[in-house]
């Protein structure tokens, strides 16, 4: 059980998807090179503090086995010359075309380097003047720099206001690869620890990796926080309603095996449980106090326990039934997520329920009973009117839900983030700092080969620089800018002078010349190799910086070959999805992962809004069944979902945007509502025993109440949510329930 | 055994090599002094390039201009007019009837580590020479040399030494060898003084 690997990503939130497209997405959102990136950021200290604690820090982290690349702005890895790339630089460089190795293109060039060589500075591209006359390599290299760079202060990126030195590092370990991740943040931060022996620099980290390993922290922590301060006021509760150590301690057994049967149970159905579901899932299991409660509060001096157990079992067996029926529905559903939350929580009740059943009562034995008020005056019974006051009150409800204006739905992903704004508000300024493409606008396009992604690209690119030209972008990375396709190679090739046009242009350019005779021999060796190479191709890229690069652009599913177009500065929406549907190829897609995002929540939100109506369904049958009676089962239901609509609207009325986790919630409300409905409406055989089941309600309902409104003062959004929802729901429950609550003998007719 | 003589041969030796550091840490720093008190400058002068790659050496003459902090300009009058103007993160080239281009010097390690290197002979910062190269000061006042060897190995992959010959508190000649064989001299006409 232990090795249970527990995933602790948001995947929850986003379900398998059957389109392509949305496939790549999520799978470069997990493991493409995006999700491996580390952004730094060190403040404090002085600007030369700064600089050198950047330089020294790229230094030490490269040294370390957990990074791939670390990066300040150094430009010389930019500069240092790849053989390969350089042999290919007339295949590879759109600047110069045929035009460069004309008698007067070559002179032009000439005066150029003359220039370079009499400057008073020393050039880089010295040693290659003799192979390279017309620069071709550095206009390659030029042609390679992303759209937008950081600002550069002696050799290191930095903001604008200089005050912040920033560094991108890629880790080996996938984003979501929790543990490795973790070791390269403290690996960071102790690296920067030990360079700065004046202790006023601060380091800033974001990226995917930390947000995953955050968010993991504070569910974690504040979890395990408010469960400690729930578990202590549970304790308190039941101390006051049975006054016994002992009970208090039982109580919380079929809790414990519910959560052991629950993880088992889904770590054994999917091999793997997400943290979320975790989290969720013992939220929901919350329920299973209420079992011993309702035991405890049945016994008896004079019997033994298990003989008090039978006296509520069958209330009690019907309402752990029903509410799996409803969770039944959830986990076969085909999010994930969602149906690991209901193997998880199906599993959980059953253990709970069971544990109640068969173990509970031998270790009660027997001789023990609650200190309760036991009158046997009849406890007051609440009249047809209130009845018809709150089911009036519901359809009014109901009524002012459909009339809203505005959406109830909170749609936006981010608003269910689990990290506070201000770690996300870093994030955003510090990818903006770094001139880091705009997140969640793309172009994405695919083909069946790479070749002819490549040509799509190609084709792509003159509307793409319009858009520049207009600003609509402020720049794009093509992947076919680092690699053009063997077509447009073959091309470039082709125009190449021969050995014999291009010796006599460039006798010509050099007559005007001071340059040592017989220097360019080896620009005319390049050009005549250059001729005969064959195409580069992807495979031979690998393990370069521009190999790195394509990886990051291109993509391989099966037979098909995707191309992510990342866009700069996107000012004119309209305008590129105009370019796409002049484009009119299907394979070429503009995307706004914004609205994409929008899109696949509310595809999941209604996906449980109906499973939760089907749900509702097979409880109700599952009553008519359990009851033997429409009459019966209609009113154990009917105060559920007055509490269930009561519940929304109220929330509505506190100003709450509805999300997933709200919804979430609404189920264990209906689970926990069917309980009351069931214990309110059984028929009991005296008044006393009619004491000891309000005795059990009450303590359930102040117990379940008082946890859900400790969770609802967590700041983590997913968990108020589900703590407000379900405080709200459990009171409400309890009123209509006790309100419709049959009358004895089933005579008020 | 241990004599008093003996011990006295090898204290009066400690000290003669300490008076001597002494004497070259004490010129040095007192180079630097007098460099720091150049209060700007403008000097013609004539750079002579000899370069593996062209058949003859190249000649040029143009004046170089200080302005502390960080000013510098240098005036390419013959054989091809030219003027590079550094002000701080900025340098502009500009050749007469061409638009003039801006270079953001900070984007540059190489640039900026040059340029600072000038700065600070003409400045007497010696902590930012030291910091950069190795330091050794021969010759008397009124005829000092000064050798740089680069300590930063991007710097040290292109210029081997730059040499530094003066009198007093003038800058008189630089010499700088690149590792390719090309050298540069540049030879500054003090006028007036």
């Amino acid at each position: 059980m232990a090795k249970v690997p527990i995933r602790s990503d948001l995947s929850l939130s986003l379900p398998a998807s059957s389109d392509p497209v949305e496939k790549v997405m999520q799978h470069k959102l997990h493991e493409g090179v995006a999700s491996r990136l580390i952004l730094m950021g060190i403040e404090g200290g002085s600007l030369e503090q700064r600089v050198a604690a950047s330089r020294q820090l790229r230094h030490a982290l490269l040294q370390l086995e957990h990074f791939k690349r670390v990066e300040n702005g150094t430009t010389a890895a930019w500069l240092k010359s790849d053989p390969l790339l350089f042999e290919y630089r007339y295949l590879l460089a759109k600047k110069g075309g045929a035009t460069q190795f004309s008698a007067q293109g070559l002179a032009q060039a000439l005066d150029q380097r003359m220039q370079e060589l009499m400057a008073p500075y020393p050039s880089p591209f010295k040693q290659q003047l003799p192979r390279d006359p017309t620069a071709a390599y550095p206009a390659l290299l030029k042609q390679w720099l992303p759209p937008s760079r950081p600002n550069n202060v002696q050799g290191a990126w930095f903001s604008a206001d200089q005050q912040r030195a920033l560094l991108v590092a890629e880790t080996w370990a996938k984003g979501m690869a929790m543990d490795s991740q973790q070791q390269a943040l403290d690996a960071i931060r102790q690296q920067l620890h030990q360079l700065d022996s004046s202790g006023q620099l601060q380091l800033q980290v974001s990226g995917p990796g930390l947000f995953a390993v955050q968010s993991r922290e504070v569910i974690r922590s504040e979890s395990q926080q408010l469960s400690m301060i729930a578990s202590a006021a549970i304790v308190v509760i039941l101390l006051l309603a049975y006054r016994s150590l002992r009970i208090a301690i039982l109580a919380a057994l079929p809790l414990i095996t519910a959560m052991l049967a629950g993880s088992c149970l889904a770590g054994l159905l999917f091999g793997e449980l997400y943290g979320i579901t975790l989290a969720f899932g013992i939220t929901l299991l919350g329920v299973t106090i209420d079992y011993p409660i309702h035991l405890f509060s049945h016994l008896k001096k004079s019997e033994p326990a298990s003989q008090s157990l039978m006296r509520i079992w069958g209330t009690l067996r019907i309402g752990v039934i029903t509410t799996c029926i409803g969770y039944l529905v959830m986990a076969v559903s085909d999010f994930r997520g969602l149906s690991q939350l209901g193997v998880f929580t199906i599993g959980g009740l059953l253990a709970g329920a069971l544990t109640t059943r068969f173990l509970l009562p031998r270790l009660m034995g027997e001789g023990w009973e609650p200190v309760q008020q036991k009158d046997t005056h009849q406890i007051p019974r609440p009249g047809r009117s209130p009845a018809r006051l709150l089911f009036a009150t519901g359809l009014g409800a109901l009524l002012f839900l459909f009339i809203q204006p505005t959406s109830i739905w909170q749609d936006d992903l981010t608003a269910m983030s689990a990290l506070p704004k201000r770690v996300l508000d870093l994030d955003q300024e510090m990818r903006m700092q770094l001139g880091a493409p705009e997140a969640g606008q793309l172009i994405i396009l695919h083909a069946r080969n790479l070749e002819d992604a490549l040509v799509q690209a190609e084709r792509l690119e003159p509307g793409l620089e319009k858009l520049v030209k207009s600003q609509a972008i402020a720049g794009f990375n093509l992947a076919s800018n680092h690699l053009p396709s063997r077509k447009r190679q073959l091309e470039r090739q082709a125009a190449l002078p021969s050995d014999k046009q291009l010796s006599s242009s460039l006798k010509q350019a050099l007559s005007s010349h001071r340059f040592r005779s017989g220097l360019f021999a080896p620009f005319l060796e390049d050009v005549t190799t250059a001729r005969t190479l064959q195409p580069l191709e992807l495979k031979r890229l690998a393990g370069t910086q521009i190999g790195q690069q394509l990886a990051s652009l291109i993509h391989r599913e099966g037979d098909k070959w995707f191309l992510m177009v990342p866009l700069y500065g996107v000012e004119n929406p309209a305008a590129i999805r105009q370019l796409i549907t002049e484009a009119d190829n299907a394979s070429i897609r503009y995307l706004q992962l914004g609205e994409e995002g929008k899109r696949m929540v509310i595809g999941f939100r209604e996906g449980i809004f109906s499973m939760m109506g089907w749900g509702v369904l097979a409880m109700i049958s599952l009553l008519l069944i359990g009851l033997k009676s429409i009459r019966a089962a209609t009113l154990v239901m009917l105060p559920v979902l007055l509490a269930v609509t009561l519940t929304i609207t109220l929330l509505v009325l506190l100003g709450k945007m509805l999300t997933i986790f709200h919804l979430v919630a609404l189920m264990l409300v209906m689970g926990i509502g069917i309980d009351y409905s069931l214990f309110f409406s059984r028929q009991e055989a005296n008044e006393e025993e009619r004491w000891r089941t309000l005795h059990a309600l009450v303590v359930c309902a102040i117990s379940t109440t008082t946890v859900f409104a400790i969770l609802a003062s967590s700041e983590i959004p997913v968990l108020s949510a589900i703590g407000q929802t379900t405080a709200i729901g459990v009171v409400a429950s309890f009123i209509t329930a006790m309100v419709f609550a049959r009358q004895p003998g089933g005579n008020d007719e | 055994m241990r004599s008093p003589l003996c011990v006295l041969m090898i204290f009066s030796s400690l000290l003669a090599v300490s008076v001597q550091a002494l004497a070259v840490e004490w010129s040095r720093t007192e180079l630097m002094a007098l460099l720091a008190t150049t209060t700007g400058s403008e000097q013609r002068y004539t750079e002579i390039k000899q370069l593996a790659f062209l058949e003859r050496s190249v000649v040029s003459q143009g004046q170089l201009i200080f302005s502390p902090p960080d000013r510098l300009v240098k005036q390419v009058d013959q054989p091809d007019p030219v003027r590079y103007e550094i002000v701080g993160d900025r340098m502009s080239i500009s050749r007469p009837g061409e638009a003039a281009q801006v270079v953001r010097v900070d984007a540059h390690p190489l640039l900026r580590l040059f340029i600072d290197t000038l700065r600070a002979l003409l400045m007497g910062d010696l902590k930012l020479l030291e910091q950069h190269y190795s330091v050794e000061l021969t010759g008397s006042h009124s005829a000092w040399q000064l050798h740089l060897v680069p300590r930063d190995s991007q710097l040290a992959a292109s210029v081997d030494s730059l040499t530094i010959n003066g009198r007093d508190k003038h800058i008189e000649q630089m010499v700088t060898q690149e590792q390719s064989g090309d050298q540069t001299t540049l030879t500054l006409h003090h006028s007036g003084e």
